[in-house]
């Protein structure tokens, strides 16, 4: 038995206040928070929080700000359970919530220095990637990284989350910006039409120093690596974030559980040979 | 095996004695099976129980517990932690080794569950030797005898039990009320129990073992025998929610009438049901239940073979018992290894 | 300003609203955070200006539907309270005769008096916010569910089976007491009300999703009913469900 460790419940969350609240799209919002000690939530991209609401529950996010971003950070939340509809509906800016973590692995950065980055964002899955993003892009960071590719697909041209950042990736120079909606129905929409996979042969990548971040709905995952392997990617290189019903964040309700791994504690990022050895993981 | 003798006259003594600063839990009657229940005198003990329908680790991890209590106008919450020193009396070994699992769990990575742990220190264990009954299967997985996680350990030997000795608050217990050290006669009629018990058991892993059962799972993945039990369970999760090594828990909130005040509690889950891999955005990743049971038998033989060093099943049999349509680990594996 | 709330009902026994009117240790908490303007079995004032109606009762009458219709223009929530009104309760049986016949033989001369058609759930004819199922409703379930809406948070009722709510509580398991039981088809919520009174779960609260029907009529027959039996026992309360149809 080990006795007294640590006195503190794994489960009491600390409050932060929501500072920034911006709509997106019908059905996902842009919140900012701080904790009113100013301290930072120390997070590596690619980590989730779980954010609580008293009475309501908790829900697993994933923080979609790079940790270079100090003071603050942000969640990208869909509406689709009790918490993130109380969240969208019943708080506004300068209501309290409570935060959990952060969680999870998160992206090993440390290895990809020296590399290209290829994200590739479907949906909802540019909200984690967005960290990664805005961290190799962090200008006391970008010159740690070479080249920098960003696939972002989308249902239609209605959904784009961080417009105003996905139109600042497509000025700037040292990125390459691919766009993609599933379906156009919207005359003003100008670009690729088809799945996210359309727009991996469209970028010149060099398979031998670049290394492929993903994150999206379930379905994409083995269509994009079946891509990439066509165009010789490593798979040691392909990287992904995956999602789970992540309810504790320790290790303990079971919920995530892939095989003989909890994905709030050994994931949620796994590299392919990994993803590889799970059965039911993609 | 040195120990103790405890007559009928002096387990009374023991039990007493420990009733004046413990709840003292232990198996019961009810109704038409047994289940450990808080007792009111000695006399309410069923030492010759078969199994509980749920396993004593409802106390150190409860069906419903409250995790905080919170105040929605204040923001603020606390954590609950149940203190209570409790007397778990009576717990067959493999009952004893599902609660060394749940130990490990609740502790790992450096996670500390206090509301799992403080009950934990402040709960005594005394076993009891047993004899299996007609769904236990203990010695396919190891779960036989239990080596430690006991503070007591009562074996019969004819009136009497030798009262084995596992921690230092065992020990000082037993010499409070004066028990005497066992002789070796006793010693060997413990001994000859324990072989009596080994022999009577009769459900067994035809062709695996507690070790490698593991690598059994893992060459069955893709087994036809999955979805053929698909058939027949009703994935009613009655097999997870009986489990002594089953700690998977949802967490809800529930407001008091005046909308302020509220708990977080944590409630037993379970992987055979529909919902437990289903995320918000709709996407089940076990929808099928030959998917949640082949995840049920796996986490049990396999998954978790790696941080715990040995099955997490320890063979009470509970999962059959409270299956109505007898989906049998013991089955399971045999049809696998055929 | 409380949320107003109204009462209505119709084929039903009105078990439903009285298991509320029986909460008196709450009911006075709940009136200090809604106003009732419209119960017709518990109070004589009526008003059609409410926010929250819950409805109990099947629709088995063609002149059931305008009422109804009314009953969403003016309230924001519709809740359906009860098996009558969730999906056509104990009333729904009648659809698995012909409907004259039927008629007949329950009213006999006077027949010709009762306009009925095939029995249907609230949902069946109008857009409804949520359901409370269960033969009655379960008054604890009732009130967490007005807890939920007050707060702003979707109420919750149960996606697994009533096996699950026995379990937690410790129960002697309906069969070992060589008893018949629906408890692992049918949806929990009701904290295993009838197991926990040695009473088989009769499925009043309806199926579970992905119920594994054909499963659970082998551990009926085993347990000694025909399968014809069988049978008729998921058409008590789960006639409306697909799996009970076919």
């Amino acid at each position: 038995m080990v006795a007294n460790i640590q006195e503190k419940s794994l489960y009491l969350p600390r409050l932060a206040k929501m500072t920034k609240k911006e709509r997106f799209t019908e059905k996902e919002m842009f919140f900012e928070f701080r904790f009113d000690d100013g301290s930072n939530l120390n997070h590596r991209p690619g980590q989730f929080v779980e954010l609580s609401i008293y009475g309501i529950g908790e829900a697993p996010i994933s923080i979609s700000s790079s940790p270079t971003q100090q003071g603050y950070f942000e969640l990208c939340v869909r509406a689709v359970g009790r918490v993130t509809n109380y969240l969208h509906k019943n708080l506004d800016v300068g209501s309290y919530v409570g935060i959990r973590g952060p969680f999870g692995n998160g992206f090993p950065y440390e290895k990809f220095k020296g590399y290209d980055m290829l994200f590739i964002c479907g949906g909802l899955g540019v909200a984690p990637l967005r960290s990664l993003i805005n961290y190799t892009l962090d200008k006391t960071k970008r010159n740690e990284f070479g080249k920098v590719y960003i696939l972002y697909g989308c249902k239609n041209n209605q959904e784009w989350l961080y417009q105003k950042e996905v139109e600042s990736w497509l000025n700037r120079a040292d990125v390459e910006t691919y766009l993609t909606v599933d379906k156009c129905t919207d005359s003003n929409w100008k670009g690729n039409v088809g799945v996210i996979t359309t727009l991996i042969p469209k970028v010149n990548f060099d398979v031998n120093k670049t290394i492929a971040v993903i994150c999206g709905p379930p379905v994409m995952y083995k269509f994009v690596v079946l891509e990439l392997k066509n165009r010789n990617f490593k798979e040691e290189n392909i990287y992904m974030s995956l999602e789970r019903k992540m309810k504790c964040g320790v290790g303990k309700c079971g919920h995530c559980q892939i095989n003989n791994v909890y994905v709030c504690q050994s994931g949620p990022v796994f590299d392919l040979p990994t993803v590889r050895k799970l059965q039911e993981a993609i | 095996m040195q120990g103790y003798i405890l007559t009928m006259d002096s387990l009374r003594n023991l039990v007493q004695e420990l009733m004046k600063t413990y709840k003292v839990v232990a198996p019961v009657k009810k109704e038409t099976r047994f289940d450990f229940c808080e007792i009111e005198k000695f006399d309410d003990i069923r030492l010759d129980y078969d199994t509980s329908i749920l396993p004593p680790k409802k106390y150190l991890s409860p069906p419903v517990e409250t995790l905080l209590r919170f105040k929605r106008s204040e923001n603020k919450a606390e954590p609950v932690f149940d203190t209570t020193p409790v007397v778990l009396f009576g717990l067959h070994p493999c009952d004893i080794k599902g609660i060394k699992h749940l130990d490990q769990a609740f502790s790992e990575n450096n996670n500390y569950d206090r509301h799992y742990l403080a009950k934990r220190e402040n709960a005594l264990i005394i076993g009891l030797e047993c004899l299996p009954y007609d769904y236990c299967f203990c010695s396919s997985v190891g779960s036989t005898f239990a080596k430690d996680g006991f503070d007591i350990m009562l074996i019969p030997i004819g009136d009497s039990y030798l009262a084995e000795v596992g921690s230092k608050k065992g020990e000082e217990l037993l010499k409070r009320i004066q028990a005497k050290p066992s002789q070796e006669l006793d010693i060997k009629k413990a001994e000859a129990f324990k072989s009596e018990k080994e022999k009577k058991i009769v459900r067994r892993f035809n062709k695996v073992n507690a070790s490698t059962v593991r690598d059994l799972m893992q060459r069955t993945w893709d087994h036809k025998h999955w979805k053929e039990l698909e058939e027949r369970c009703l994935a009613c999760g009655s097999c997870n929610l009986v489990c002594p090594t089953c700690f998977c828990f949802d967490v809800q909130d529930e407001v008091h009438i005046n909308l302020d005040d509220g708990e977080r509690r944590r409630i037993w889950d379970g992987c055979m049901l529909v919902d437990f891999a289903k995320v918000g955005s709709g996407e089940n990743f076990r929808e099928h239940r030959s998917q949640r049971l082949r995840h049920r038998i796996n986490r049990k033989f396999n998954y978790l073979y790696d941080r715990f060093n040995s099955p997490t099943c320890v063979g009470c049999g509970r999962c059959v018992r409270a299956c109505t349509v007898k989906i049998d680990p013991v089955e399971i594996v045999n049809e696998l290894s055929r | 300003m409380k949320p107003r709330v109204a009462f209505f009902d119709f084929a039903s026994c009105e078990g439903c609203q009285l298991s509320v009117i029986n909460m008196e240790n709450e009911l006075l908490d709940i009136v200090s955070h809604i106003d009732i303007v419209n119960f017709r079995e518990a109070m004589t004032e009526a008003s059609d200006d409410y926010d929250i109606a819950f409805i109990e009762g099947s629709v088995t009458r063609e002149y059931d539907i305008p009422r109804l219709k009314k009953i969403r223009e003016n309230a924001k929530f519709v809740i359906p309270i009860g098996a009558c009104a969730c999906t056509g309760g104990v009333n729904f049986r009648k659809n698995f005769y012909e409907l004259n016949e039927i008629r007949y033989y329950v009213y006999r001369d006077s027949a010709k008096y009762f306009d009925t058609f095939a029995t249907r759930p609230v949902k069946a004819v109008i857009p409804v916010d949520f359901e409370i199922p269960g033969c009655p409703i379960n008054a604890k379930e009732f009130l967490s569910v007005v807890k939920s809406l007050l707060i702003g948070k979707k109420p919750e009722i149960p996606n697994y089976p009533v096996c699950v709510e026995c379990k937690l509580l410790g129960n002697v398991c309906m069969y070992d007491k060589g008893e018949v039981c629906l408890g692992a088809v049918t949806r929990a919520g009701c904290g295993a009300w009838c197991p926990s009174n040695s009473s088989g779960c009769e499925g009043c609260r309806g199926l579970v999703d992905e119920p594994n029907k054909n499963s659970e009529i082998e551990v009926l027959t085993k347990a000694g009913l025909t399968v014809e039996d069988a049978i008729q026992k998921f058409r008590i309360f789960a006639g409306y469900f697909e799996e009970v149809k076919k």
